[in-house]
């Protein structure tokens, strides 16, 4: 089967990059006609923070628009409404921004914890926390991961699972990234999560979209 | 005259090798993955040409002998292979191109003796050994043509291109508790031992001119720095000694004992740059240095290169750096050193046109590169 390669792929963190391929390998499994996606060496890479991101935009947009495939994640956080953070990142004044066919942008409301959250059975079930303990509206939470990590500190029980709580000043514990993309990797249900988060179902939609028919964009 | 491609079988690491380069060339890799074993490669052939007491045995045995030097992945070629063309700048055919292929001796005396040397010129063979001599004495295989001044009267340029190459990494704790480490001090000065009397050994106007530029550049680099200067103590012993602005006036001065561990690799890299017209190897520059320094370090590069009374001078950089590699002044050459499918060697990857495409259209070689030299997929812990 042809493959098209993400030529780069950036998030914000090591666990929205692991969130990025299971979405890709998701999206690959859906398709069943076209081609596979699949991420050059390298990639995705975790940017840190958005910043390094918002500034290679320009160059993306360029790399995009050459044909080379770009795919970035990056997260909603405070921002009003996605159009708007594009508009803002894209320097454009359209109501409804259009990016090239080869940048799939895609924005986490509001955050990657959310799109996680949306699973909250899995979830709670991989952290042994009762799933009562969780919101069940994923987009209505404002600071989702503060949200898992309240939830954590209160009834966290395993070592590991403790060891996700930041010390203070810090913004998460060893732990986090790694038992999260273990999450992400072996137990979330995108499916479900997909059938709450409307900004994960788009997101997925767009994947599953790109090169759907001809192998190349559609 | 640059190195305008190198050619190796079974060199350390490395299976195979070859790759044409231009301008200067940065070396990327994950720990581990060849970066000093490449620059080794023209600290070997310097060994061989080296006047002091240099020579195959001598660079082969520095490095522990045949069985280490040699790819442990390979499996049929017995020896190592050598391939190196110097060309000058804007020329098509290579001026020089010199090859050596050498592999342990079977029995006897154990000596590493050559398999193949030839020297071309301008794309006509001068000599191809082994010949009828050789044949008739074999010790004569023990010895290149190359590290023989009566023999290479006629490609001595290759040596002496060679003799010149200098190698950076300055380890600032050998320089400044020089007495804590009786370590040999080779010939060729790896570490930064001999440092200061490199500086001695300068003819004085040349060693003012340079620390006076050195001292400009430091100015802006070090906050509070005022004054660089060269002094012997009554020993003879030679010293860097600096000076910072706002010090009681008779606080004296501090010398390189003293010297943070960046200021020391911050004026051995100046130092190293503007001593070489010729092949220069430089070891992560970026150690020690601020990340805005590190930045800078692309253009002193150019700036090395291009500075007035300088042939050019070529320089090759190992570095893990991004605040050096997303530098957008930055150009020439990147090798990335990536395991083999089976992982049991390296191998080089140029990048490709789209990656090429990539970095013109504004990305920096950080960005499309060295993602793809990370060790690990995800985090460590
Ligand atoms: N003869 C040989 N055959 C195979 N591998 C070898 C041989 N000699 C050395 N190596 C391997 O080469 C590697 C060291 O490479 P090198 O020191 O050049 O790495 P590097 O890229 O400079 O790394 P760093 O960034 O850590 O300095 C080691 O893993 C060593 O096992
Ligand atoms: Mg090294």
């Amino acid at each position: 089967m042809e493959e098209v390669q993400i030529f780069v792929a950036y998030a914000e963190d090591a666990l929205s990059c692991e969130v990025m391929k299971r979405l890709v390998a998701f999206r690959n499994e859906r398709t069943d006609s076209g081609a596979v996606l699949t991420f050059r060496k390298g990639f995705p890479e975790n940017k840190r923070g958005f910043g390094g991101i918002k500034k290679q935009i320009p160059a993306m947009k360029n790399m995009a628009d050459a044909g080379l495939l770009v795919f970035v994640l990056t997260d909603l956080d405070q921002r009003d409404c996605s159009p708007e953070l594009i508009r803002d990142w894209f320097k454009l004044n359209d109501s409804k921004p259009n990016l090239p066919e080869d940048f799939i942008f895609r924005v986490a409301e509001r955050e990657t914890e959310s799109w996680l959250m949306a699973d909250y059975e899995s979830l709670s079930k991989f952290l042994s926390i009762p799933v009562a303990n969780f919101p069940k509206a994923p987009d209505a939470i404002e600071r989702p991961k503060q949200e898992l990590l309240n939830i954590l500190r209160r009834k966290a029980k395993k070592r590991c699972f403790k060891e996700m709580i930041p010390e203070p000043g810090g913004h998460v514990g060893p732990e986090y990234n790694n038992q999260m993309s273990i999450f992400v990797r072996n137990h979330w249900n995108v499916d479900r999560a997909s059938g709450r988060s409307n900004s994960l179902q788009r997101a997925l939609n767009k994947l599953i979209r790109f090169g759907g028919h001809n192998g190349s964009t559609p | 005259m640059d190195v305008s491609r190198i050619k190796a079988t079974n060199w350390r690491n490395f299976r195979k090798i070859d790759v044409e380069l231009n301008g200067t060339t940065y070396l990327l890799g994950a720990n581990g993955s060849g970066k000093s074993n490449f620059l080794d490669i023209f600290r070997f052939i310097r060994d061989i040409v080296n006047p002091k007491g240099g020579g195959l045995q001598y660079a082969v045995e520095e490095r522990k002998g045949m069985t280490k030097l040699r790819c442990l992945a390979s499996r049929q070629v017995p020896g190592i292979d050598l391939e190196i063309e110097l060309k000058e700048n804007g020329e098509e055919v290579p001026t020089w191109r010199y090859c050596l292929s050498f592999s342990g001796e079977k029995g006897g005396k154990r000596r590493t003796l050559i398999r193949k040397e030839e020297a071309y010129k301008n794309g006509e063979l001068i000599f191809s050994r082994p010949d009828d001599k050789d044949k008739d004495d074999k010790d004569r295989l023990a010895e290149t043509y190359l590290e023989q001044t009566n023999a290479n009267k006629e490609f001595r340029e290759i040596s002496a291109f060679f003799q010149k190459t200098l190698y950076l990494h300055l380890i600032p704790q050998l320089l400044k508790y020089s007495e804590m480490f009786v370590s040999k001090q080779t010939e060729s000065d790896p570490f930064g031992q001999g440092f200061l009397s490199q500086l001695a050994d300068t003819p004085e106007k040349t060693r003012v001119s340079r620390l006076g530029r050195i001292e400009k550049i430091l100015k802006k680099a070090l906050p509070k720095f005022e004054e660089l200067q060269f002094v012997k103590d009554k020993h003879g012993n030679p010293h860097l000694e600096m000076r910072h602005k706002h010090w009681r006036p008779n606080a004296g001065r501090q010398q390189e004992d003293q010297f943070s561990d960046g200021t020391l690799r911050l004026i051995a890299l100046l130092w190293t740059l503007m001593s070489s017209n010729n092949l220069i190897l430089l070891e992560e520059p970026e150690l020690s240095l601020h990340e805005k320094l590190v930045g800078e370090i692309p253009k002193m590069l150019q700036k090395a290169r291009r500075s007035t009374g300088k042939a050019g001078g070529q320089i090759f950089v190992s570095t893990h750096s991004k605040a050096l590699l997303s530098d957008p002044s930055i150009s020439g050459t990147f090798l990335v050193l990536t395991p083999t499918e089976s992982g049991e060697s390296t191998q080089i990857e140029q990048p490709t046109k789209d990656e090429l495409k990539a970095i013109e259209l504004g990305m920096s070689p950080a960005d499309i590169l060295l993602p793809k030299t990370s060790p690990i997929q995800g985090e460590l812990f």
